[in-house]
């Protein structure tokens, strides 16, 4: 693909939908699940977690998809020019570099942290880290490897830039074949993989002994039922239907950016509810059933319920890369599953990273003119640039305040954004009319409603919470450290110049004018 | 919360199984079988 005259399209209805499930399950779907449910009422969590995905999750699903395809038909594949066909006003295309910056903002530090997960395979295989069998260990394993301090382990951060210079490579070679030969090649290879991976790993974690000498007697009915038990009166606080919501919103990739330009690859006719309801499909599967059955299980059988409650509240990577290995430690085979275990974490990881880098791909192919290959070299040296006070400064929170305006608040801005213009500005009419071209799957009728006004409403007040509770506490800075201020700072000027280097780019392409009629481009393929 | 999986956690985690498994057995047999609605 060279010209925006004829685009690249999805191969197969399958490839299509892997390659978009590939793009939604990631690292958090594996890790920030399993600690969001069990933090938040056990199997009760379920409730407001599937209402969540049949109000929020779903809709606004086939909306990114649909605002993708209709870009897609006209030529354009990210964001900025998608929304100048929604609204028809110089502004609109500003606001759409959100949707190139977000997608950019996070590859810059996710994809740093899937190498961890590459490495870390390595390091299993290896049993580099077996010996450091407690969780303070493994937390100094890690310390070495990122470099925060030098240790037995490793003496700087060669090891650590080694596996992110090989996680950088295969992401250009894939993104530099293109939409069918890179990113549905990896898909249809990597899916089927993952669940297999996945599999093998709920099978071994069902059937884990209890520990010698265990006193309490824990097994792997305590840890399923640490996940799953029901607390119903959870069902009635705020807080967890908001938690529900929010882990909804992360884990099917909404807001990114990254959706739309992979439906942007969709023949003007093709089905997008049928797509959609089964991207979210997969994506369940790998997160409730796969997800929900690693991690904290597998704690709670050598930890304990009391240990394994803090490790669910120090997060997602404590759980991932300090308690899980020490699990493996005490295994049978336990190298061997350990390397499975990351190696299933950055297959999640790099199918979400490729997806990620996309737009930016897009941007730079369609908008400039730049050859595929050529826009993958470029973006992989530009995206290892960026990584840099990633990698350095990662103990000052670098990583940490990137999260957050681009990781957590900006998806929200984006997805209230784009369902405005879509449902409000575009009209729900052509809305509707734009969903449900083409669909395999009807779409009851009760979704026009839920898509003009529950779900915008429902971001609202996700935002509006999310905006009272944390933004304002870290837009001033509240708690941090003295010493981490200043990177803090860097981080936030990283991405204000990223987003300016994209709005001056979106002024170069189309130097402030209001959009003109929209122009039909052919695809591949399109009668 | 202390003891193993209840009946009720149980019912939960088969329920939310059975619902994905389905959706995704619905989905990716219309779009193998090429059925439903053009």
């Amino acid at each position: 693909m060279t010209s925006v005259q004829q685009r690249e399209i999805w191969n197969t209805k399958v490839g299509l939908v892997f390659a978009l499930a590939g793009n939604a399950v990631g690292l958090g779907n594996l890790l920030r699940f399993p600690v969001q449910a069990a933090q938040n009422g056990g199997g009760a969590f379920m409730v407001p977690y599937f209402i969540s995905l049949i109000l929020l999750g779903i809709p606004l699903m086939w909306v990114e998809l649909a605002i993708g395809r209709r870009g897609g038909v006209h030529g354009f594949g990210t964001t900025p020019g998608m929304f100048g066909l929604l609204w028809r006003h110089p502004m609109a295309r500003y606001l759409g570099a959100f949707g190139v910056l977000i997608p950019t903002g996070l590859v810059v530090y996710y994809s740093y942290i899937v190498s961890w997960c590459l490495g870390y395979s390595f390091f299993s295989a290896a049993g580099s880290y077996f010996g450091e069998d407690t969780r303070t260990g493994m937390g100094s394993f890690l310390d070495g490897y990122i470099g925060v301090e030098a240790n037995q382990h490793f003496a700087n951060l060669g090891a650590a830039y080694f596996f992110f210079a090989v996680t950088m490579l295969l992401s250009v070679w894939i993104l530099s074949r293109g939409v069918v030969r890179g990113l549905e090649m990896l898909a249809k290879v990597a899916m089927p993989v993952l669940m297999l991976l996945g599999l093998v790993l709920v099978a071994r974690v069902l059937t884990l002994d209890p520990l010698p000498g265990n006193p309490e007697g824990w097994d792997i009915s305590h840890g399923l039922g640490f996940i799953w038990n029901p607390d119903l009166s959870s069902l009635t606080s705020a807080k967890v239907w908001l938690a529900a919501a929010g882990q909804v919103f992360f884990t099917l990739s909404l807001g990114f950016g990254a959706i739309q330009t992979y439906a942007s690859y969709i023949r003007e006719k093709q089905d997008l509810a049928l797509t959609g309801l089964a991207t979210a499909g997969v994506n369940e599967s790998v997160e409730v059933i796969i997800g929900g059955t690693l991690a904290i299980p597998a704690a709670v059988v050598f930890f304990g319920l009391a240990q394994t409650r803090e490790i669910a509240e120090g997060g997602a990577f404590s759980l991932g890369f300090l308690s899980v290995p020490v699990v493996f430690q005490q295994i049978p085979a336990g190298q061997f599953f350990g390397c499975l275990w990351f190696l299933l974490l950055f297959i999640a990881g790099i199918t979400s990273s490729v997806g990620m880098s996309q737009p930016a791909m897009a941007f730079l192919q369609e908008e400039f003119q730049i050859s595929r290959r050529k826009a993958a070299i470029m973006l992989g040296v530009g995206l290892f640039i960026l990584s840099q006070p990633v990698i350095l400064f990662m103990e000052f929170g670098f990583l940490d305040e990137m999260d957050y305006w681009v990781g957590t608040f900006g998806l929200v801005v984006m997805a209230l954004m784009e369902i405005i213009l879509f449902a409000w500005v575009f009209g729900m009419d052509n809305a509707w009319e734009e969903i449900t071209r083409g669909a395999q799957l009807n779409i009851p009728r009760v979704y026009y409603y839920v898509i003009k006004y529950v779900t915008p409403t429902a971001l609202l007040v996700i935002l509006g919470v999310w905006g009272y509770q944390d933004a304002f506490g870290v837009l001033m800075m509240d708690g941090v450290a003295e010493e981490a201020v200043p990177y803090k700072w860097g981080a936030r000027l990283l991405l204000l110049a990223l987003l300016l280097a994209i709005m001056y780019g979106i002024h170069k392409r189309w130097g402030g004018q209001p959009p003109d009629a929209p122009e039909h481009m052919p695809k591949e393929g399109d009668a | 919360m202390n003891g193993g999986l209840s009946w009720g956690g149980m019912v939960f985690m088969l329920a939310s199984w059975l619902a994905i498994a389905g959706v995704v057995a619905f989905c990716f047999g219309r779009i193998l079988g090429g059925g439903g609605r053009k």
